[in-house]
């Protein structure tokens, strides 16, 4: 037998697949399907094919054909759509940071102390505005789905500690000072968890929890196993300036700064979209955040990630 | 003190990239584009080639590729400047036979700590 006109290439798929269902019909599942995508001249089509069972006889199959050429070109235009953006703004980003920079290096001549507060100055908005592309991507590309993911089991420590060294690095570098505390339970399981993004999250509940907290303050990292014993929890708790009742989970939506509340917050850059990003990440791993605050005393933000489970894993 | 060939076709990055790496005491050869880039290569013979992947006429990529067949020049380090959209790029610069990636906006200092480090793997007095 022979699938000659469009199918082409994929034809020895079908005829394997059909072949299988004619010869051993009690063995079809109710769920088997051929899907094959066909890029024919001008269009892009779908084809879907089913078994159609009686008893255990195999009668034949029923084809759906979509046409799918808007789809698949509507999905492309995204994608360079976000490369393109990202090229376009990073440009002249570049140059405006770079001439910055050259000056003060003292490339072009001595400068006085003045040139340099300025310089430094648009050398710090240039950096802004670089976090806030690199935010507005992340956005864009969880909003198409398009953040792939790489699970595996990332063992808590490991996140912990790496969070514990960045925090460390801060109060050093930035002259801060805040006491760190870390209480991790021994013998947590592996979470099933992207390594780098769930670093990421870490990391910016932690940079939150480190800005919006004064000198003299403290904040205390946390991990334990969740009460159904299916996850675990990491927490990351400050003394710091609090969230007002009234915001309550506007927190975690996009832009929301609540700049309007506190001068701390006001003079911390940020784009607000930084615990929009994280709750996306977190949910993306199947997890849950909250977090609990009093104003004045401080927050805890508190995040639940599965365990993982080897039997869950496909290969 | 090194030759390094350029490739960028924006030009104040052009002037930046030149200026920087001048200021860091190498001399420096221009082309506007990845075509550009692929002639000049031979008759100027650099230490080290550093090019934007996104170009008009022939990208970075290509370009890479089209210099690595040329005996010549397949030896001299690539490094690549890109504003990474998507991690696809990076891999597809690496594939082309790029040694490095710098991604933009970059700062001048750390372009030319990494040249530098880059010269001094190749055996070249930078």
């Amino acid at each position: 037998m022979e699938l000659a006109g469009f199918y082409g290439g994929t034809s020895a798929g079908w005829l394997e697949t059909i072949e299988r269902w004619t010869s051993d019909p009690t063995h079809i599942e109710g769920s088997d399907f051929i899907e094959v995508i066909l890029e024919l001249d001008l269009r892009v089509v779908s084809v879907r094919l089913s078994p159609v069972i009686m008893g255990d006889q195999f009668l034949g199959t029923v084809s759906v054909f979509r046409d799918i050429t808007k789809m698949v070109e509507v999905d492309r235009l995204k994608t360079e759509f976000v490369a393109t953006v990202s090229h376009e703004l990073r440009t002249p980003m570049t140059s405006i940071k770079g001439y910055a920079d050259l000056l003060l290096l003292g490339a072009a001549g001595e400068i006085s102390e003045a040139q340099q507060r300025f310089l430094e100055t648009i050398k710090q908005n240039a950096d802004r505005l670089s976090h806030l592309v690199n935010d507005l991507l992340e956005v864009s590309r969880i909003d198409q789905d398009r953040v792939p993911m790489r699970f595996a089991a990332v063992p808590v420590q490991d996140i912990m500690g790496s969070l514990q060294e960045h925090i460390r690095g801060r109060i050093e570098d930035e002259n801060k000072l805040l006491e760190l505390h870390v209480e991790v339970e021994p013998d947590l399981p592996d979470l099933r968890a992207d390594f780098d993004r769930i670093i990421q999250i870490m990391h910016n509940l932690g940079d939150n929890a480190f800005n919006y907290t004064y000198d003299g303050g403290r904040l205390t990292l946390r991990a334990r196993l969740d009460g159904d014993k299916h996850g675990v929890v990491m927490q990351v708790q400050d003394t710091g300036i609090g969230i007002p009742p009234e915001v309550g989970d506007r927190i975690f939506e996009r832009f929301f700064r609540g700049d309007e509340l506190d001068d701390l917050v006001l003079d911390t850059p940020g784009t607000g979209l930084g615990l929009s990003i994280v709750k996306s990440l977190v949910e993306m791993h199947n997890g849950s955040i909250w977090f609990e605050s009093e104003l004045g005393v401080g927050s805890t933000f508190s995040v639940c990630i599965p365990i993982y489970q080897p039997e869950e894993e496909q290969v | 003190m090194a030759k390094i060939l350029i490739a960028e076709d924006e030009h104040d990055i052009r002037e930046l990239i030149e200026f920087t790496l001048n200021f860091a005491g190498h001399e420096v050869v221009k082309a506007k584009n990845g075509a550009e880039a692929v002639e000049l290569a031979p008759k100027v013979m650099p230490d080290l080639i550093m090019m934007d992947v996104r170009m008009p006429k022939m990208t970075g990529y290509e370009a890479c590729r089209a210099m690595k067949e040329i005996d010549a020049l397949k030896n001299i380090p690539v490094v690549f400047l890109s504003a990474k959209g998507q991690d696809s790029e990076v891999d597809a610069g690496f594939d082309a036979g790029a040694y490095e990636y710098i991604l933009k906006p970059f700062a001048p200092d750390y372009l030319t700590k990494r040249i530098k480090e880059i010269l001094e793997q190749f055996g070249i007095a930078g």
